[in-house]
């Protein structure tokens, strides 16, 4: 059997007082989208960071098709593309310099780069673009240059830290579409993202994170099986939380109640039965409902139900 | 090759820069063309600059003494230091530099208010009994200047006062012998007295290219011997155009290490480190690219002064060994000075503050020789080290090879020093 594509064995990372990553583990197999999913701070980063070989470890090791990132990084960083957060170009030369300089980091050489240059200004549809600087590039063109840059030596291995931060739908739709692709053509992915959505649509695994640990792992059906047959009601509000609170947690089908300002997110067995009560109650301590919103069960849900919290921006 | 790679982009970005071309290229340049304008020797017909002549009309009231004995030079009596300072300054040697003239003090004045001379020097009546302690303790010695020609009389009164220095040294000789004798109980006869001022003041005589007042006079060029004999503008605009080229050496190669910081804070450098190159070829790639800019620099730099200034830049060995000193420890000196500050704001204050300081310490031999301050910058640059740069270069330019070479050496131990440091800071925040 073979190595998988990416295989971590409890990692760990602290920074001065912040312990970031908590003796995390998982493996991904090849031609697998494995999505970190998780709030801000919740140690995504930090987990790629060592995944990468960017940040060493301070217990753990991580390993990208059987080649431990730790003792023999230049091999396991070969077989991997980054993408990283942050769009990480030279603005002041071209789409084409870009690539060129990055292909000759990553060992190609002569033909074999100017064709694989040629082939990814293609692929990210900036093969009109090539002359200019990154400078003048719309923030989607540049997302979409820092993708290709983790391309061009064709990696078996792909992460992509939060690729879709700060565009515009029509470049995101692109990316994830990328994405799509880029496993079709058998290539193993780790992406990480706090947009709930994109997990969904595109992973074929899930690990939630918080606080530096995976609170939960598994595949989109298994970790909604998590929170059940539950659905979510938000409610926006003015007035007293605290009776309101009280009075719906009385409420025959109401699981779990989280109150974030005056926000309400309520996991109820079912939310047509329950609404009507809802709003009753509500009433009888002179609390106005100014919004309602209704959700199937979801990994936002999952997240509510393990944590307390909200999976917000 | 990676490094290559990294050091030709690094240098590519830093010439599409136009900040980074003005400092390595503008602004030498620049200072060294304001001070020859200000010396007036640019746009001439001839390639060799020269140094406009001052007019100096002389008011010599010196009434002299009967202690100083008549000496026979060029049919002329010299019976007072105020008539030997007018010979002097009327010798061959100084024929291209000063026109020299006598007036009284109200037809002097008068010609400077005109803006007929550039300057009048009045010699008081008790100048000659003053310098050999038989007249007043102090007295003035006034030069009374046009104020719009700020170089061509400053220079006159430096040269003058080195000569100066050179009669009062004459008198303090005098004096000792006697301080000495009285302490013996022995007493010198008029005639011996006589007798020793005539050799101190055949002693003031000798050609001031011998002066050892701080300030280099250098005879007039022959033409098509510029190679032996530098101009005095030349020698001028070489030390200018040699500190200049020191000073923003530092710069270029503190700015090359800055590029470390800018590549972290742009997050190309994150990006760097995980490519499969390990991080010390990444480090060497971008030292490289600064050995290579502040190369570039330095060549370019003499090599257009030569041609533009017609600046005579030594011998070919310690000038040789000089830029390769000097490449390495601007770099190294930029590394490490980067490698202890955490990002780009903090080193604009690096910039600014620090590298400045230590520039103008380190040149500042350049605008002290020649001042009453001179003794006080010999060593004192030798803190900065631009400052061992500047004494190599100097050393190279006076042809002591040995001492230029020793300086050098220096430089490339601090090199080792810095860069040791530096690389070993860098790779640690790196890890």
């Amino acid at each position: 059997m073979s190595a998988p594509a990416i295989k971590v064995q409890n990692l760990d990372k602290s920074f001065e007082d912040v312990h970031a990553v908590d003796n995390i583990s998982f493996e991904i197999q090849t031609g697998e989208i494995f999505s970190l999913l998780g709030p801000n701070g919740a140690g995504k980063t930090t987990s790629i960071g060592m995944i990468s070989g960017l940040l060493t470890p301070d217990e753990g090791e991580a390993s990208i098709i059987g080649y431990s990132v730790q003792s023999n990084p230049k091999k396991a960083k070969a077989e991997l593309g980054v993408v990283p957060q942050e769009i990480a170009l030279y603005e002041d030369i071209s789409a084409r310099a870009n690539l060129n300089f990055w292909g000759k980091m990553y060992g190609l050489q002569g033909k074999e780069r100017a064709q694989r240059v040629d082939d990814i200004l293609t692929l990210i549809g900036l093969e009109d673009r090539d002359t200019g600087p990154v400078s003048k590039f719309s923030g989607g063109m540049k997302r979409r240059l820092n993708v290709g840059i983790a391309l061009l030596h064709e990696p078996k291995v792909i992460i992509m830290d939060e690729p879709t931060v700060g565009i515009d739908p029509q470049s995101r739709r692109k990316i994830l579409d990328s994405v799509k692709h880029l496993r079709d053509q058998g290539i193993t992915i780790l992406y990480t993202t706090h947009y709930m959505e994109e997990a969904q649509e595109l992973s074929d695994r899930i690990a939630v994170m918080d606080h530096g640990k995976i609170i939960a792992l598994g595949t989109h059906e298994e970790l909604i099986n998590i929170v059940g047959e539950l659905d979510r009601i938000t409610l926006a509000i003015s007035g007293d939380t605290n009776k309101v609170s009280q009075i719906w947690h009385e409420i025959d089908g109401v699981k779990h109640i989280t109150i974030e300002d005056n926000m309400f997110y309520l996991l109820v067995t079912d939310s047509n039965q329950i609404l009507p009560d809802v709003f009753e109650a509500a009433a009888s301590v002179d609390v106005r409902i100014n919004s309602v919103d209704i959700q199937e069960p979801n990994l936002e849900a999952v997240f509510l139900h393990l944590t307390g919290r909200a999976l917000r921006d | 090759m990676k490094l290559i790679a990294i050091a030709l982009k690094d240098i590519g970005r830093s010439f599409r820069s136009l900040f980074a071309l003005v400092f390595m290229f503008g602004v030498p340049v620049l200072t060294t063309l304001i001070f020859a304008f200000l010396f007036g020797g640019v746009g001439g017909e001839s390639d060799e600059f020269e140094l406009p002549k001052t007019s100096v009309v002389i008011v010599n009231q010196d009434k002299g003494s009967n202690y100083l004995p008549v000496i026979e030079n060029q049919n002329r009596d010299l019976n007072s230091f105020g008539n030997m300072l007018v010979n002097i300054l009327q010798e061959d040697t100084f024929m291209n530099l000063i026109d020299v003239g006598t007036a009284d003090e109200e037809d002097a004045r008068e010609m400077v208010d005109a803006q007929e001379v550039g300057l009048a020097i009045i010699v008081p009546p008790e100048f000659t009994e003053t310098l050999i302690g038989v007249g007043p303790k102090t007295l003035d010695l006034i030069f009374y200047k046009d104020p719009e020609m700020a170089l061509g009389p400053q220079v006159v009164q430096a040269l003058v006062m080195g000569i100066v220095d050179r009669f009062s040294a004459s008198s303090i000789s005098m004096e000792t012998i006697n301080t000495v004798l009285a302490e013996e109980a022995l007493t010198l006869s008029d005639q011996e007295v006589y007798a020793l001022y005539s050799k101190l003041s055949e002693a003031v005589q000798i050609s001031p290219e011998e002066s050892e007042t701080g300030m280099t006079i250098i005879a007039p060029q022959e033409p098509g011997n510029s190679e032996e004999s530098p101009s005095m503008l030349s020698t001028i605009l070489r030390e200018i155009m040699g500190g200049m080229m020191i000073f923003y050496a530092f710069f270029t190669g503190t700015s090359a290490a800055q590029s470390i910081l800018i590549e972290q804070e742009q997050g190309t450098l994150a990006r760097l480190f995980i490519t499969p190159t390990n991080t010390q070829t990444i480090l060497n790639g971008k030292f490289t690219s600064g050995f290579i800019l502040v190369i570039v620099q330095v060549v370019t730099l003499m090599v257009f002064s030569r041609l533009v200034f017609g600046i005579n830049w030594g011998s070919i060995l310690p000038l040789f060994f000089f830029v390769i000193a000097l490449v390495a420890l601007a770099n190294s000196f930029g590394i490490f000075l980067m490698s202890l500050v955490r990002g780009t704001k903090q080193a604009g204050i690096v910039f600014g503050a620090g590298l400045t300081f230590f520039g103008m310490l380190g040149i500042s031999g350049v605008f002290t020789g020649g001042t009453p301050i001179e003794s006080a910058f010999k060593y004192l640059p030798l803190l900065a080290p631009q400052g061992w740069a500047m004494k190599s270069l100097e050393s190279a330019f006076s042809n002591n090879q040995g001492q230029s070479l020793l300086f050098s050496g220096g430089m490339i131990l601090l090199t080792a020093i810095f860069l040791l440091i530096g690389n070993k800071r860098f790779k640690k925040r790196f890890k």
